[in-house]
């Protein structure tokens, strides 16, 4: 697959087809960000699809001072962010649902599988800015500085965050949940 | 000792502390119970899967980039546009110069005199920067609306 700067350049030169190239490459890390905010397929999708328009948009103003992805991101991040403010209420009856987890965790304790799905539950029932940085250094893989650049968040910030976030996880899991996290090694 | 281990996991530390932490980690029983749940917490976290949107994705995006007109190359800002910016600019500035004039020549004058200026000459006197940062504020004001405007009709709607 072609380099992004390639890409940007023949979109810029008015090919709308190379635009279908960097929406095929970054599609599915788009969605996956905004999911881990907004909690709803439905809502993520509505999300990814303005981020691409918005990305479409602003190319021009694409200086390269940052990498593509790091600026896409951020761009995702933001939109991601300005949605759940906006509607509040789709959120709550998202943490209403994972409520009964607990249930089902106790019911497939050991599940590995299983785990990572009430894991991803537990981590968008998380405030939007906390659900973001953890798919941000999990999914993506970037660094504390990338994340920081993405999200505006000063980097020892998000430094202590992913700390108080990752405990926060690994207690509700082990003394709220009762999972033994070591049988799923 | 938690935060060491999550950087253990990290990859952030250095090679010393790196040994210390192993060392201390044979002889910590609790330690080591620990840091085998952080571990796994760990790695359930690296295995969430990617999420992948609905087959239509890329389709009701090219459909919605059919209303949008081509990307423009115009300058940002038109001439129009950037004689009015000026003409703003003089006009503060024109201010803060007429009334800068107004304020010396109070001095001369007998000091009965009394008209509809007083009140700002008195205020030009007690600050005399008052007009000046009046001018620059009100420009500035002006200036960001208009650029507003400018940006809005250009992109559509707000970003």
């Amino acid at each position: 697959m072609a380099a992004d700067q390639e890409i940007i350049d023949h979109i810029r030169k008015g090919n709308k087809g190379a635009f279908a190239d960097l929406v095929d490459k970054y599609k599915n890390y788009v969605f996956t960000i905004a999911i881990g905010v907004v909690n709803r397929r439905e809502d993520a999708e509505e999300i990814a699809q303005d981020v691409f328009v918005k990305v479409y948009q602003m190319l021009h103003t694409f200086q390269g001072n940052s990498s593509f992805k790091t600026w896409l991101y951020s761009i995702t991040y933001r939109t991601s962010i300005d949605y759940t403010r906006k509607n509040k209420k789709h959120h709550y009856a998202e943490i209403d649902q994972a409520l009964p987890l607990k249930e089902q965790v106790e019911a497939n304790n050991g599940d590995k599988d299983h785990m990572r799905a009430v894991l991803s539950k537990l981590i968008s029932s998380l405030k939007h800015e906390d659900a973001a940085i953890i798919t941000l250094f999990y999914l993506e893989e970037l660094s504390v500085k990338e994340i920081s650049e993405i999200t505006g968040i000063n980097p020892n910030n998000i430094k202590t965050k992913l700390f108080r976030l990752r405990e926060h996880l690994r207690k509700t899991l082990e003394n709220d949940w009762k999972v033994n996290l070591n049988d799923l090694l | 000792m938690i935060e060491k281990i999550w950087d253990y996991l990290d990859n952030k530390l250095s090679t010393q502390e790196e040994e210390n932490f192993l060392v201390e980690l044979e002889r910590n029983a609790s330690l080591k119970k620990e840091f085998e749940s952080c571990r796994a917490l760990h790695h359930l976290l690296q295995a969430r899967e990617i999420e992948h949107p609905s087959m239509a994705f890329a389709r009701k995006i090219q459909d919605k980039l059919q209303n949008i007109p081509p990307l423009s190359h115009t300058p940002l800002v038109s001439v129009k546009t950037k004689k009015i910016f000026w003409a703003l600019i003089s006009t503060g500035l024109g201010t803060t110069l007429a009334f800068n004039y107004f304020s010396n020549f109070k001095l001369s004058l007998p000091a009965k005199s009394h008209n509809w200026l007083d009140p700002l000459l008195q205020i030009s006197q007690e600050s005399p920067d008052f007009f000046t940062k009046l001018a620059i504020l009100t420009a500035g004001m002006l200036s960001l609306i208009l650029l507003d405007k400018v940006l809005s009709s250009r992109s559509g709607k707000r970003i």
